[in-house]
């Protein structure tokens, strides 16, 4: 084990690949495009390296957004029919000693519902039924809360979208890693605790993943509700914010194009 | 005053307001419509005294807004301690996490603020509302006062009143003062909009050009106006005339076609100013209303000089009481309505109604706010030849670069059915000058 000039102990690192492919089945012009999909400095993770690279559009501008997302700006205006981008990093995950110092007006914001995680009727039913008058340890409170989903809800590819809500996905019963994060949310908030969406990377080949952090003591802590775990230094955060929709890994509009394939590939392996 | 020579010229006055195109467009079954914005020549008068309580009172009120807006989306000390409760920022629909960090150009939230009074018949004026995303209606008495001169300059030289047509050059000096480098723009959605007439007018008046979306581009995280020519130049203060959640599909509503994509990163950099700025919708929530007279003690360490309407949140107990004892003389208003929608008399409620609405006060007490109905001021307007009194109000127009000045006049608008305490324009309104007069 090495020790960091943060005081903490590196614990492992990593290789990460993002790769991003969208067609167009007709060509699109005016192409404007933000980024989200870099590996972010947290207090639990160092970024050694970032190189990335997009095509057709050159260029572009680096940026942060009011969490402190690392975002890439940029735009096309040349006709393509397709678009590329590719990330390559590596990335320490380490274990922290210190608690996080953390000003109270960067909290509040993570206990009020969104449009994405406010409950209805069915998650507001959920929640009353788990209630616990003792007052818990708000992990170990979420632990609980993520059992009790674990009962409820299945996992089932391509059953949500993006923009389906916490409410709308717990009535069906089943979801993807963005719905299980957003119903967590759910609980945690109207049990008033402070709850934050993560949107990142685990071991492996495939897609993006989704998970929650809550905040106590002075620091946060991930539970990853898809897979019922506490997260650990095997977990890669890219963004975070109240909901999937504040950490939208790649966002674009641009004229033209008929219909779109979007491809993701995510690599993230031990370096 | 009634016989001012001004008065035999009102139909005069109002055909050339018809002429130069001032107007306001509705939209009736999806139909686009434009009504002229009639015009009554009885002036409100305001007394040189009275004005500067007035205008101590609104530039006291607007800077602890500003100031508001400038810790909330910063250190947020007035949620810290307690003055305002967590619950009525981060749950508004006017709270946009977007904006969480930025400090905009001159530290300046709200550049034009459009603050809704009348006058109690004690005398008394009331704050009605705060309006700081896109106030209109400063043009209306601007070219209404440019044309009576012209109509009836015996008028003038009867009455000693103070100049009003100096808008235009206090609306430039604000461009300026937070101009990060580059030319003023107006934005404007199009031909369309209600207020067009004053995108249009106000360009001209304060020399900047009128664009809209398709003229600007973003490039190397600065705004450029291009022109029919291809030629590009940097922008530097947007006075736009669209709403927030429009202004830039990237960062608000993807749909948005009248917006300008990357505008938001570009003012989050620092590299133009955006007047007002997004966000100021937090500040004019009814329901933060209720704490705009705590915010000037908490910041500014002042008494209000210009009140509220007396005014009940039913989220604290003390206040729910007196709502639940004297609900048949309050009106009630839903905060996330805007626009007249969402406000309710008591009295003209049925039992049924009543009933209703106190379960749901019950259930989401944050969703409310009860106002004691204020018996304001009538002013005459003519009807035909005759002087009829009618309810009004007072827009204020305050502006604020380096530092914060209130306009000499308004807009006061009128409601034309006597049974109405309605003045929007949108109702049939209509409006008058608004004279304040000099030594």
């Amino acid at each position: 084990m090495r020790k960091t000039s943060f005081g903490g102990v590196i614990l492992k690192i990593w290789k990460l690949t993002y790769e991003l492919c969208c067609h167009y089945s007709s060509p699109v012009t005016r192409h404007s495009y933000t980024l989200r999909c870099f590996p972010r400095e947290m207090i639990y993770q160092k970024v050694q390296s970032c190189k990335y690279e997009v095509w057709p559009c050159s260029g572009g501008s680096r940026g942060r957004d009011s969490f402190g997302n690392s975002l890439l700006i940029g735009r096309s205006d040349e006709e393509h029919d397709w678009f590329l981008v590719k990330v390559d990093s590596i990335v320490m995950t380490e274990k922290i000693a210190e608690p996080e110092i953390r000003e109270y007006h960067q909290l509040g914001m993570y206990r009020s519902a969104t449009k994405l995680t406010v409950s209805g009727e069915k998650l507001i039913k959920f929640s009353q039924k788990l209630s616990d008058k003792r007052r818990e340890d708000p992990w170990e409170r979420t632990n609980i809360l993520m059992e009790k989903l674990e009962e409820v809800f299945e996992y089932k590819s391509g059953s949500t979208s993006f923009h389906t809500t916490a409410e709308e996905a717990f009535a069906q019963g089943c979801g993807v890693c963005q719905d299980y994060a957003h119903i967590l949310l759910a609980l945690c908030r109207n049990e008033n605790m402070t709850a934050r969406y993560v949107a990142g990377t685990i071991p492996g080949e495939g897609q993006t993943h989704a998970w929650i952090e809550v905040w106590n003591q002075g620091r946060w802590k991930g539970f990853d509700p898809t897979n019922n775990r506490v997260v650990d230094e095997d977990y890669i955060c890219l963004a975070y914010g109240r909901d999937a929709e504040d950490c939208s890994l790649s966002q674009g509009i641009f004229v033209g194009g008929g219909s779109q394939q979007q491809h993701i590939y995510v690599k993230m392996e031990e370096y | 005053m009634y016989d001012l020579d001004l008065y035999d010229r009102t139909d005069t006055i109002n055909e050339l307001l018809a002429r130069y195109g001032v107007k306001f467009g509705i939209y009736k079954n999806n139909q686009f419509k434009e009504q002229l914005f009639p015009f009554d020549a009885i002036p409100r008068i305001i007394t040189k005294e009275e004005f500067t309580i007035l205008e101590k009172g609104l530039m006291q009120r607007v800077d602890a807004l500003n100031l508001f807006l400038k810790d909330i989306y910063s250190e947020k000390k007035i949620i810290r301690d307690k003055v305002v409760p967590e619950d009525f920022i981060y749950a508004s629909s006017g709270y946009l996490i977007q904006c969480e960090g930025i400090l905009p150009s001159q530290g300046v939230y709200s550049h034009i603020s459009g603050i809704d009074l009348v006058k109690g018949k004690n005398g008394e004026w009331y704050i009605l509302e705060d309006n700081l995303r896109v106030p209109s209606g400063a043009s209306y008495p601007m070219i209404a006062r440019g044309l009576c001169r012209r109509c009836s300059p015996q008028t003038f030289q009867q009455v000693h009143l103070e100049d009003n047509r100096n808008y235009a050059q206090m609306l430039k000096e604000t461009m300026d003062e937070v101009n990060t480098g580059g030319i003023n723009v107006i934005l404007t959605p199009g031909r369309y909009n209600a207020a067009y007439f004053e995108h249009s007018y106000l360009a001209e008046q304060t020399g900047a050009h009128l664009v809209n979306g398709s003229e600007l581009t973003v490039e190397n995280d600065q705004l450029f106006f291009m022109d029919y020519s291809g030629k590009k130049e940097r922008v530097g203060a947007v006075y736009r005339r669209i709403s927030d959640e429009y202004l830039d599909p990237m960062n608000f509503n993807p749909e948005s076609v009248i917006g300008i994509p990357h505008i938001f990163d570009v003012y989050r950099k620092g590299n133009v100013a955006l007047l007002n700025a997004p966000a100021n919708g937090i500040a004019d929530d009814k329901g933060i209303y209720y704490f705009v007279p705590k915010m000037i003690r908490y910041y500014l360490d002042q008494e209000p000089i210009l009140q509220n309407a007396p005014t009940y949140l039913p989220f604290y107990e003390e206040d729910k009481k007196f709502v639940l004892d004297n609900f048949d003389r309050l009106v009630l208003k839903d905060v996330a309505e805007a626009g007249g929608y969402g406000v309710v008399f008591a009295e003209k409620m049925t039992k049924e109604q009543k009933q209703q609405f106190l379960a749901m006060m019950e259930k989401e007490p944050r969703r409310f706010i009860a106002q004691e109905v204020i018996d304001f001021e009538d002013l005459d307007i003519f009807e035909g030849d005759q002087a009829v009194p009618r309810k009004a109000d007072l827009r204020a127009f305050v502006l604020t670069g380096k530092k914060t000045q209130v306009w000499k006049s308004g807009l006061t608008r009128f409601s034309r059915n006597p049974d109405s305490f309605i003045v929007n324009s949108s109702q049939g309104g209509g409006f008058k000058d608004t004279w304040v007069l000099s030594p």
